[in-house]
């Protein structure tokens, strides 16, 4: 049998989860496949062949170059229970390894990488509740990406990573082309440091089995993984920035997470600096904590204040319109007042009491609410809208004045954004005139739960249970031809359903010709009577 | 690492907890390699600079030193991104020298790889001449221009070549009715070990004093560059006070008079002074054997000024500022010619020791009535801030701020002369801007000295360098954008401690809901860093 006859009978055996397994490395290309014979073809094509030959260890490679056999390499469809097949032995010799691409962040990771990945995660998330952050395929746009790194002291691709983890473990997603923080993303801000680390630590955890010592890890793949692509492994991308990795050798993390992913994040707690509740206010209306915040301080104060120097240290300041955010969110000015007067410990300074009674007589001064296909925007200020409608920043939101308000094609909440970053008291109002809170109209979230492989498993079976239809014939007769393989036929003749064993010499004219192996005579088959094909 | 008064973060800024036991400690070794960038009330912030580190492993402290004081006081782990960055950059320094021998001046290299990684760095290679054992030798003109380039290359050289002693003469200070300050007397001990830098205090702490202590201990022929005439005579005046100097002693070489001595105060507005294209006052700079150079506001050190002192490295120069924050980001410059900061003191520490008045600060926002609210709305955004800061409805403000200090020296300080004028026809208080001439200038300054004259309208011309001891009023109409150096300035008149020990108030009067209030923000910043804070007021609080 051939090697492709011998996937797919291999193939055929399999149950949905096994079959799902199979799938998800062809990725996209998986939901074009008809049946199992695509897939087994799929499987024999060069790239599929060449991605499960560098998956193989050592062991399995020397194997495979003999053109023997062993339980891996039929497991990776590389080999029937005698021998190597022909291909996977022909392209292992080909075969060289590849380098890993230089990275472009820190690599050496220190007892605080924990903490500030942690602290930049927590700020992309409170990001996507501020600003409008328009998706773009590197992660985060350059000018979004320079501002927030700036405030975290860190430089552009650390952040950028930063962001694919955030990413990468479902924190945050996309919506009409906007990152947005998900339900999980929310949950993990509200989660002690293990837990969130494991969070992360589970979604980038790729290492093939192996043993681990001390040295390098890329060196340890080397030698256990010859021909493994490790610019593929997302350990070695993310482990630097989760402390796993320290200029690539596997940390005491790395070794614990080994054994055990899920205990090892109560390692972490040792790596995090202690945090302070206390905070100060000045009167410039800069927010510090002379330490690392408590989460939960974390929290409460980026409600209502905007983020500046985030590190060990932290500064906020607060401003106009992070009041108004935190009074969108629901609290009053009052409350805002009583948080900062129980963190502070201390009187407020005057420039905060005035910008407080400031917000409270600016809130809902300006609003944008959805109109019938347009946003409006509102205000009993006719002379602000005219500023509004006036303001070069804002020319691309195409505003125009209609009666007392501004009309615009463009949806409400980039409306809303776009007033914001220039600086105007804006709040966003629903259908029936309530405040749009911008965290819950985020709606979190949830990451895409249907497992579109699960699926295509599910199909690839229920389709081979069923009678195959006359194209699924036309196509594997059209296969055997190229490919000058023999076929089985199973035929409606007057005579009865009979089988044949035939070589294809040609389809035409709705007719398939052949000869018969066993009468060795030429035949001409009616496609439409032909109820079954398989290739011998 | 202790639970000690330091954060030390990854982007080399260090926090000082100021309410720490050990904060005091930990702070006389940080201002060794660091350099403070802001002092509020309770969390200093000091940054780890290459240049301050360069700095340190001039006066002799090495990467070890400077890790350990960092880990000693530390509350949390040293990152060590920082660690690494440290030894690095001290390793750097030192590599190469410049010194002299018989023939001239040479630049040395500690490995043949440095001096031919430097040299064949095209600026560079055009400031030396022929190569010699390990070395270069260097043009006689180009050792600042040099250091200026090996320092953007990140190797700064040790300058072993000395100064030129300069023309002996002989000064001393006349302390008969005074004191030299401790913090003056400390910042011309590490001027003087250094022998060329910056010496940073705050507006009122007497800068000059330092000068004229500076140029005592120094004893040599000396040019001092200030802003304006109006600056250069209070200079004369000052060491004539101060010093055993006698008028001949002290020449002005400015606009109006072009004297030399052997203590001569030129403006750098004559030095650069064009002439067919050509600087016409350049001979001044070797007019003398000048053995020391001090330029006043040196914040404000014009381009041209920078170029000539590239020529002057062999004389000693010391600098002068109470604001080190240059807008056009040439602090480096300031670094490689003048030479680094040697002495820093916090404005509210000095406040403290009772040697600047204290001083309340108020922005006051005014709302516009809504014609010029229109004509703000419909304008462009250049045309916006003028129409925000030059609003009439500032003017009934300044008149009931006149009416609460009244009898107090007051000075209302604005950037548009059309606005001045009519803050001056409509209070009758008379002005001064660029326009009047010195004499009368001094005369009204001397008016308001003696009390005749209890309100003055400015413009910038008196934003620096202006001694006005007794105004303890400003109302500041309008000034340049968000200008945090002109802010300072600005205060900085009213710092001179007054006889009757009250405080200075300092009124910003800003339009409310315009871009003047977001530009007020950033011009508080550099006093908010220093400790100052505002109160915001509605106009009809006043």
């Amino acid at each position: 049998m051939s090697e492709l006859l011998l996937i797919a009978s291999q193939l055929r055996e399999m149950g949905e989860a096994e079959l799902k397994a199979v799938l998800r490395p062809l990725g996209n290309s998986a939901a074009s496949l008809g049946d199992l014979f695509d897939l087994a073809r799929a499987m024999v094509g060069r790239r599929e062949l060449e991605r499960r030959i560098r998956l193989l260890d050592s062991e399995s490679l020397s194997v495979l170059r003999s053109g023997g056999t062993n339980p891996t390499l039929q497991a990776s469809f590389l080999a029937s229970d005698t021998a190597a097949f022909e291909s996977a032995v022909e392209l292992v010799r080909e075969l060289q390894p590849i380098r890993l691409k230089p990275v472009k962040h820190e690599l050496v990771s220190s007892e605080l990488s924990n903490y500030e990945t942690h602290l930049a995660i927590t700020e992309i998330l409170f990001a996507c509740e501020r600003h409008w952050l328009e998706a773009v395929k590197a992660g985060l746009r350059a000018a979004e990406a320079k501002d927030l790194a700036a405030v975290l002291k860190m430089d552009l691709a650390q952040l950028q990573l930063r962001f694919q983890l955030a990413k990468r473990a479902g924190l945050v997603d996309v919506v009409e082309n906007r990152y947005v923080s998900t339900i999980r993303g929310l949950n993990w801000l509200d989660a002690d440091p293990a837990s969130r680390w494991v969070q992360l630590a589970s979604a980038v955890w790729d290492l093939p089995p192996m043993a681990v010592g001390s040295a390098s890890l890329e060196l340890q793949l080397s030698e256990q993984y010859p021909l493994f692509d490790q610019n593929d492994l997302e350990v070695l991308r993310f482990g630097h920035i989760l402390g796993l990795l320290s200029d690539f050798e596997p940390t005491s993390l790395f070794k614990a997470a080994h054994k055990d992913l899920a205990n090892a994040g109560q390692l972490v707690w040792d790596q995090f600096p202690k945090p302070v509740s206390r905070i100060i206010i000045q009167g410039d209306l800069s927010v510090i904590s002379p330490g690392p915040l408590a989460p939960d301080v974390h929290k409460q104060i980026d409600l209502l204040a905007q983020s500046e120097d985030l590190g060990l240290a932290c500064r906020f300041r607060l401003s106009l319109n992070s009041i108004l955010h935190a009074m969108e969110m629901g609290m009053t000015a009052e409350e805002i007042e009583e948080i900062l007067l129980s963190l502070s410990g201390s009187d407020l300074p005057q420039p905060v009491s005035y910008l407080l009674a400031q917000a409270k007589k600016k809130f809902g001064e300006l609003t944008v609410r959805a109109g019938e296909g347009q946003s409006i925007i509102e205000s009993s200020d006719a002379i602000l809208l005219t500023q509004i409608v006036n303001e070069n920043s804002l020319a691309a939101l195409m505003l125009k004045g209609e009666n007392d308000h501004l009309i615009s094609r463009l949806n409400p909440s980039l409306i809303y954004f776009n007033l914001r970053d220039a600086g105007y008291p804006v709040i966003q109002l629903d259908e029936a005139g309530k405040v749009v809170a911008p965290r819950l109209s985020q709606v979190f979230i949830e990451p895409e739960t249907v497992d579109i492989f699960a699926l295509q498993a599910k199909s690839l079976l229920s389709a081979e249970a069923k009678a195959p239809s006359p194209d699924d014939h036309l196509r594997q007769l059209q296969f055997a031809l190229k490919n000058k393989l023999k076929v089985g036929v199973r035929v409606d003749m007057p005579e009865g359903i009979v089988e044949i064993e035939m070589t294809p010499l040609g389809i035409a004219g709705g007719r398939f010709r052949g000869r018969d192996v066993v009468k060795e005579a030429e035949r001409t088959l009616p496609l439409s009577r032909i109820q079954a094909v398989w290739l011998s | 690492m202790s639970l000690g008064p330091l954060i030390v973060q990854s982007d080399r800024t260090v926090l000082l907890e100021t309410d720490h036991p050990q904060a005091k400690d930990a702070r006389h070794e940080l201002a060794i390699f660091a350099e403070l960038e802001r002092a509020p009330e309770h969390i200093h912030t000091y940054r780890i600079t290459r240049l301050g580190l360069w700095n340190a492993r001039a006066a002799g402290h090495d990467a070890e030193f400077i890790i350990d004081s960092l880990k000693r006081w530390s509350k949390y782990p040293v990152p060590e991104g920082v660690e690494r960055e440290i030894r690095s950059t001290i390793d750097r320094y030192g590599k190469l020298v410049i010194d002299r021998d018989d023939h001239g001046l040479r630049l040395t290299g500690s490995t043949p790889s440095i001096l031919i990684e430097v040299a064949s760095n095209r600026k560079i290679s055009e400031l030396l001449e022929e190569r010699l054992e390990n070395a270069y030798r260097v043009k006689d003109w180009a050792r600042g221009q040099l250091k200026q380039e090996l320092l953007k290359l990140g190797w700064p050289a040790e300058d072993n070549a000395g100064f030129t002693p300069g023309t002996p003469f002989e000064i001393s200070l006349d302390q008969s009715l005074w004191h030299l300050r401790d913090y003056q007397k400390e910042a011309v001990a590490k001027f003087e070990l250094g022998g060329s830098g910056v010496v940073v205090l705050p507006c009122g702490a007497g800068k000059t004093l330092v000068g004229a202590a500076t140029m005592a201990e120094i004893k040599t022929n000396t040019l001092i560059l200030v802003t304006n005439t109006v600056s250069a005579r209070q200079w004369r005046d000052e060491l004539l006070a101060r010093t055993s100097l006698q008028e001949e002693d002290i020449a002005e070489y400015s606009g109006s008079t072009k004297d030399i001595g052997p203590v001569t105060i030129a403006t750098y507005q004559i030095l650069t002074t064009k002439r067919k294209g050509e600087f016409a006052h350049l001979e001044l700079l070797n007019a003398r054997d000048w053995g020391l150079i001090i330029y006043d506001e040196v914040h404000l050190l014009p381009a041209p000024i920078f170029k000539m002192t590239a020529d002057l490295q062999a004389r000693r120069r010391l600098g002068l500022t109470a604001t080190l924050v240059r807008e056009d980001g040439r602090e480096s410059d300031v670094f490689s010619l003048i030479g680094p900061k040697r002495f820093d003191a916090p404005w509210k520490d000095i406040e403290a020791q009772g040697y600047i008045a204290p001083a309340s600060c108020y922005e006051v926002r005014v709302s516009l009535p809504d014609e010029v609210r229109m004509d703000y709305a419909i304008a462009d955004q250049d045309a916006r801030f003028r129409i925000a800061a030059t609003a009439a409805a500032k003017m009934p403000i300044v008149r009931e701020l006149l009416k609460k200090h009244k009898g107090e020296p007051t000075l209302i300080i604005g950037q548009y002369l059309d606005q001045i004028e009519e803050v001056s026809q409509g209070l009758g208080i008379p002005k001064l801007t660029g326009e009047t001439p010195v004499d009368e200038r001094e005369q009204l300054f001397a008016k308001f000295r003696r009390g005749e004259l209890t309100a003055l309208v400015v413009s910038k011309v008196a934003n620096f360098s202006i001694d006005l001891p007794e105004a303890s009023v400003a109302i500041q109409i309008s000034g340049a954008f968000g200008s945090r150096q002109e802010e300072a300035q600005r205060l900085g008149r009213l710092l001179r401690p007054k006889a009757n020990g009250r405080s200075a108030s300092f009124y910003t009067l800003v339009a409310r809901d315009t871009v003047e209030q977001d530009f007020a923000q950033n011009r508080q910043r550099f006093l908010a860093e220093q400790g100052y804070s505002y109160e915001i007021l509605d106009a009809d609080e006043i």
